[in-house]
């Protein structure tokens, strides 16, 4: 019996010791270097927008040069020269999808929203997660530096594909690959601390099928993250060897550079570097989508006050989706003369991706049928995403065909595909989620006119930029040209578009200002909110308060009895039941 | 598992001791069966079977896996699938060919690279002779470091005298000139064939077809004029007193002796069809089209290359420093019916015929020459001709369709 | 309220949250190789000559020390089975101690209570476990030490002999595979040697001297190497700067006051067994990596 006590006893006085040990944490402790996800999760949050920022100005920049080739950017009072234009490309589609887009669907919502959305005091890992966080934060400054040093940063584009990114000059691609070992390091530890949670760490009550769609999004998102970067790691190495080192992994035998022949051992492979970066980079394009779609599906439920339909469709299609996504990869590759059969093969492969994708969105728009819609900020921003990732999706078809791929591959048809889906698509549903989630975060809601005046301005601007791509690149205008495709002499028609496309571009830049403002301000002088503000079934609302407790969460763990969107259940007084609350008359 | 019994675990250390006996005895095996000569795939069977084995004693008994959870068995399935798509799927897309443009390219490297492989050996100019020439006329072929393609490649180009048939470029002596001529007129035997019309091919570029006004394009490979005669034919001195002597390409272009080397691209042709320099001769390639060309070269011994010039580029210059033994092919990446030659010669004892047929090739001292006349479809024919001081010898050739 | 499941198993998963994230993350790893695997794979059938690893440079081969390589096999595989064995001892010796409290709680027997406490107590097991695994875990650092200077023997062989990464696709793939398989043993050595770590004072001190004098030690000199070689100022005085910030953050004498190492067993002894097994998972994959590296690199014939 005293054995038993003791170290009962022992063990309550280590946790006594650790709580009162939280109470004294200093300033760094507390801001900088908390394993507490709530913290994290904002660290990623605020980290990923300013990458964001950076990004849209790379390519504000790069608009300019498009819409007026070779012509001095006002004040600055240089010219772009096409080496520039293609750092700024590259880096561009780096920081936007590593540093801005996965960080803040997966780091900030994944880590702060999913331990409050399944009842748990924090991630499984807290320890790990800051380590995440730290990692990601040193990646992301090193792809920063390489824009200061000698000849600049990686400038072949962000797909590195060799032999070009191999015998690059300078060290900026050296710098990218290092960033990147750092990137995908800090995502391999953050999606392994998202799975354990999700499934360890749920709350009593809370199977799988009453989990929110928003958390199935995100354990499909952490395992695709989880199994598909390490290849590119792989390969990441493998050509820092090649550039480093002089081995001849995507080297082939016989390169001719200007004229000179390298100097390698040879019988390296280009499209073995294409073969393993694609590996990860289809299943990376899921994980830009699969969050918003949780976050849509959310705020959908909510302000229709009705349950999302079909929640198990729902489920299995984000299953299915994730788990076809790492058979598609080479739908990026049908002009690298793999051979019809193999090409045939991922065809079909990307035909059938496309179904979940149409289900989750066909789902989503049936959900609307019948609900009381409110039209609030994040409400717009949720139903302008179905429409924008349907054209995305869409003009994907016509790319994943082999023979339909061949006139479009690389040209702007494929920018202007791929935006749709990631710019008005899953930075459309990030908005959302930041004006829907920001009440719990902070205890104060965002400005509602200054929010619409957003949405609209954007909308609007994401059309002008990204719609006549498709004319351009239907007219045969390739990507990655530093004069918009002036050289050549076909298209040159359609290069009219350019202009409309970068005014475009700096509007939608004007209509960020009012948010950047109305976040900033609503911090400290936005309404004040309840905790249940939009009144929601889902845990974070009902169980926790806005901001949830900064130690562990909830008062008590919550009980979960029901499904995730009980709206307007008969019989009931008001129009949602909280998952946690127990009704005396359960049967 | 610290809820685990004592018995359980005690059984288990027993077991542990078990499988490192069999995991070093597996070591063993599959060392020594690797002496054994099973062939390629037997020897990688057998290894990989022995070490599927071994791993698999590592992962049930020591990683638990015999006991192991339904969630655990689950995200190992997932892993082993998503695994066996990287190596597999990968593998079968990259069982293609790259094809070459056609089979004439393709055997020509073909024949280039069977061709380098018995010169590897030979003692260079510059390299040591350790007097150990063994292996040279063995026919044999050892790797030396890297694969042999890259050999071929450092060979042809850091050795850039090494001409296909071997023959010797020993310059022994400077250049002499004289007052011979050799001249003649090259005609076309039987019915002349129809050159096709370009028309077609041109309608995708108005910067191509729009030059066509009154005249229909036409493909360029034979050129024929009035009474049957041969333009476009290179006619040279493949022996005789001035071969083997050094000529400078400047000297010849500021005597008058050589014309300046112009190749210009209009109505996206190429004026003219085969263009005849000396080495060390600056070419100037033009772009009257005003449109995107690229230029394509792909010589046999000089560096191929490739570089485009698109409307607001002109003109480009380059040179070729080696002599090549047969004109060699240029063609336009944009505009795929161009095609022209260029042949880069030693010496100025060269001429092209025009439309009238006739050459003429002057400044010869006398002596007995054999001359070459070219054409890239209608084949080549030589002939011997002896030419005394200051007088005129003639060689007509007559091509025909075979 | 603390985080649930980190001791105990969850019921319907079966297992605690360590052991599904070290599996999640030997999944990961799992993919890692495989992309290394399927670039050999790649590489070789696509080549025009591939060399034979244990056949010698003379000959056209590879010219690889199998016999080396095969005593390092024996040794990676021997230190599995201390890893293990080092396991074992912390759950026997704590499944012995638990069986102990339960007779001496249940049993009505006051002569048997009186002799199983003579006998053996508690705290008598609980630090037998400790120093048999000590033993079991120290013998697993020393064998990974033996592997590392064994490898570092073969690559200088090889860079004295004038064979590089670049000299042929064959070696390029070997060192990247091995290099890349031995900088995991090195985290598996700093890990289970971060295991072994004994006494709080001792520990205290040893940890102290490390952040407090090696590493600002390491990093003047780092500056100073950078400088002399013309890097930027700013870079070279950046790992300083990050230092100083890591030290007023309290981070450092976080580190320095509070790594418990083995001291868990004293305090948590459960979660101790845990983290200990999947100590021994991760090295058990290294191994596994290892008895796959080795027929492919060193035993496959050529072409």
């Amino acid at each position: 019996m005293e054995h038993q006590n003791d170290s009962n006893l022992h063990e309550n006085h280590e946790e006594h010791h650790h709580e009162e040990h939280h109470h004294d944490e200093g300033f760094w402790r507390k801001y900088f270097f908390s394993v507490d996800h709530k913290t994290i999760g904002i660290q990623y949050g605020i980290t990923s927008l300013v990458f964001l920022f950076f990004g849209f100005v790379l390519m504000m920049l790069m608009r300019w040069q498009l819409a007026f080739p070779d012509n001095p950017l006002p004040i600055i009072g240089i010219a772009i020269s096409s080496e520039v234009y293609n750092q700024f490309g590259a880096m561009h589609g780096t920081i936007m999808i590593f540093l801005g887009v996965v960080p803040l669907g997966v780091g900030a919502f994944g880590n702060y929203i999913v331990p409050i959305q399944i009842g748990a005091p924090d991630m499984a890992f807290p320890r790990l997660n800051m380590t995440s966080y730290w990692v990601y934060f040193v990646g992301g400054l090193i792809m920063l530096i390489s824009f200061f040093i000698p000849l600049g940063p990686a400038q072949s584009g962000w797909t590195s594909y060799p032999p070009l990114a191999n015998i690059a000059a300078g060290h900026g691609q050296d710098f990218w690959l290092v960033g990147m070992v750092f990137l995908i390091t800090s995502s391999l530890l953050g999606s392994a601390n998202i799975i354990v949670t999700i499934i360890q760490l749920r709350a009593p009550g809370l199977n799988f099928m009453r989990l929110p769609f928003f958390i199935w999004a995100q354990l499909v998102t952490s395992f695709l993250l989880l199994l598909a970067f390490p290849p590119l790691e792989a390969a990441g190495i493998l050509q820092l060897m090649d550039r480093l080192a002089g081995t001849s992994f995507f080297m082939p035998t016989g390169l001719v550079v200007s004229g000179q022949p390298v100097d390698i051992a040879g019988g390296g492979s280009p499209i073995l570097w294409q073969h393993l970066f694609w590996f990860l980079a289809h299943p990376e394009v899921y994980v830009l989508i699969l969050p918003a779609m949780g976050i849509v599906g959310e705020i959908i439920a909510n302000n229709t006050r009705k349950p999302l339909w079909g929640y198990k469709s729902l489920v299995y299609s984000a299953i299915f989706l994730g788990f076809m996504s790492f058979i598609v990869w080479a739908h990026h590759m049908y002009l690298t003369g793999m051979g019809t059969a193999i090409s045939a093969f991922f065809q079909t492969t990307t035909m059938i991706i496309s179904i979940p994708s149409v289900v989750i969105l066909t789902a989503f728009m049936i959900s609307l049928w019948g609900g009381s819609i409110r039209f609030n900020t994040p409400m717009l921003f949720a139903l302008a995403f179905l429409p924008m990732f349907g054209i995305g999706g869409l003009t994907g078809l016509p790319l994943g065909l082999n023979t339909s791929d061949i006139p479009l591959h690389d040209t702007y048809y494929v920018i202007g595909h791929f935006h749709y889906v990631v710019a008005p698509g899953t930075i459309f549903a990030l908005f959302a989620g930041i004006y829907y989630w920001f009440p719990k975060i902070t205890g104060r809601r965002m400005d509602e006119g200054l929010g619409k005046i957003h949405f609209f301005g954007s909308f609007i601007g994401m059309n002008v930029i990204f719609m006549p791509m498709f004319i351009q690149g239907l007219a045969g205008v390739s990507r990655r040209l530093a004069d918009g495709g002036l050289t050549y002499a076909h298209a040159q028609d359609v290069l009219g578009w350019n202009q409309v496309m970068s005014y475009g571009a700096w509007g939608l830049a004007i209509f960020q200002l009012p948010f950047i403002f109305n976040f900033f301000s609503s911090i400290w002088w936005g309404e004040e909110a309840k905790d249940n503000i939009w009144q929601a079934t889902t845990l974070e609302w009902t169980a926790a308060p806005s901001p949830p407790l900064p130690h562990m969460n909830f008062a008590e763990i919550p009980e979960v009895f029901r499904g995730p969107y009980e709206y307007s259940l008969p019989g009931m007084d008001e129009d949602f039941t909280p998952q946690n609350k127990a009704l005396e008359l359960e049967a | 598992m610290a809820e685990g019994h004592i018995h359980d675990i005690s059984r288990d250390v027993k077991k542990y001791l078990y499988v490192f006996l069999a995991l070093a005895i597996l070591t063993a095996v599959t060392v020594g069966v690797s002496r054994v000569d099973l062939g390629i795939t037997g020897g990688i069977v057998v290894a990989l079977i022995v070490a599927a084995v071994k791993g698999s004693l590592v992962a049930l008994y020591f990683m638990h896996l015999n006991h192991e959870k339904k969630s655990i068995y689950q995200l190992l399935g997932l892993t082993v699938v998503c695994f066996l798509i990287l190596v597999f799927i990968a593998l079968g897309a990259t069982r293609n060919k790259h094809p070459y443009y056609n089979d004439e390219d393709e055997r020509r490297f073909q024949e280039k690279y069977n061709e380098s492989l018995t010169h590897l050996h030979e003692p260079q100019e510059h390299e040591e002779d350790h007097g150990n020439h063994d292996d040279e006329h063995s026919g044999e072929f050892t790797a030396p470091t890297g694969s042999p393609i890259g050999a071929y490649w450092r060979n042809k180009v850091f050795n850039p005298q090494q001409t296909g048939d071997g023959s010797t470029t020993a310059s022994s002596g400077g250049a002499i000139y004289g007052t011979s001529v050799i001249s003649g007129l090259v005609t076309f035997e039987g019915t002349v064939p129809r050159m096709k019309s370009l028309i077609e091919e041109m309608s995708v570029d108005v910067g191509c077809y729009g030059k066509y006004t009154t005249t229909e394009p036409t493909s360029d490979t034979v050129v024929v004029g009035p009474s049957n005669t041969l333009a476009n034919i290179l006619v040279r001195i493949t022996e005789g007193p001035p071969i083997g002597r050094a000529y400078d390409a400047t000297d010849e272009v500021s005597a008058g002796r050589v014309k300046p080397a112009i190749l210009d691209q209009y109505g996206c042709m190429y004026k003219p069809h085969i263009l005849a320099v000396m080495t060390g001769q600056e070419i100037t390639i033009k772009n009257s089209d005003g449109i995107m060309h690229n230029v394509h070269a792909m010589p046999d011994i000089n560096s191929e290359f490739n570089k485009a010039m698109p409307k607001m580029t002109k003109k480009i210059d380059y040179t070729f420093q080696e002599e090549e033994q047969d004109p060699f092919p240029i063609k336009c990446d944009v505009h795929p019916w161009m095609g022209g030659y260029v042949s880069v010669l030693p010496h100025p004892f060269f001429s092209l015929t025009a439309p009238n047929g006739k050459f003429e090739i002057r400044n010869l001292p006398a002596g007995t020459y054999q001359i070459e006349a070219w054409h890239e479809k209608l084949g080549i024919q030589t002939a011997t001709v002896t030419v005394n001081e200051g007088e005129t010898s003639t060689s007509n050739f007559a091509f025909s369709r075979s | 309220m603390q985080i649930p499941y980190t001791v105990e198993s969850r019921p319907d998963t079966g297992v605690y949250n360590g052991k599904m994230g070290i599996w999640l993350f030997l999944a990961s790893e799992v993919m890692l190789f495989g992309g290394l695997f399927s670039t050999y794979i790649l590489l070789r059938t696509g080549a025009v000559g591939w060399l034979e690893g244990s056949i010698s440079v003379e000959k056209g081969g590879a010219g690889l020390n199998v016999p080396l390589a095969t005593f390092n096999t024996f040794v990676l595989i021997a230190s599995s089975v201390t890893i293990i064995m080092a396991w074992a001892s912390l759950a026997i010796g704590r499944a012995r101690e638990k069986e102990i409290a339960n007779l001496e709680l249940g049993s009505e027997d006051v002569q048997e209570r009186i002799t199983v406490s003579a006998l053996s107590n508690p705290q008598k097991i609980r630090a037998e476990s400790l120093k048999r695994f000590q033993l079991f875990m120290g013998l697993t650092v020393l064998l990974s030490l033996v592997f590392l200077v064994a490898k570092a023997y073969e690559y200088n062989y090889k860079f004295s002999h004038g064979i590089y990464p670049k000299t042929h696709n064959f070696y390029a793939i070997y060192f990247t595979l091995t290099g890349l398989h031995a900088l995991h043993i090195i985290g598996g050595v700093l890990v289970n040697g971060y295991f072994l770590l004994p006494w709080k004072s001792l520990l205290t001190r040893f940890w102290a001297i490390i952040y407090y004098l090696i590493i600002p030690a390491a990093l003047i000199v780092l500056c100073a190497f950078l400088l002399y070689h013309k890097s930027g100022i700013v870079f070279a005085v950046s790992p300083i700067i990050l230092y100083v910030f890591l030290l007023l953050s309290g981070l450092v004498k976080t580190f320095v006051s509070a790594v418990p190492g083995c001291q868990m067993w004293e305090t948590e002894p459960d979660r101790f067994i845990n983290r200990i097994e999947c100590a021994g998972l991760y090295w058990h994959f290294v191994d596994l990596v290892w008895i796959f590296l080795f027929p492919v690199l060193y035993l496959l014939p050529g072409s």
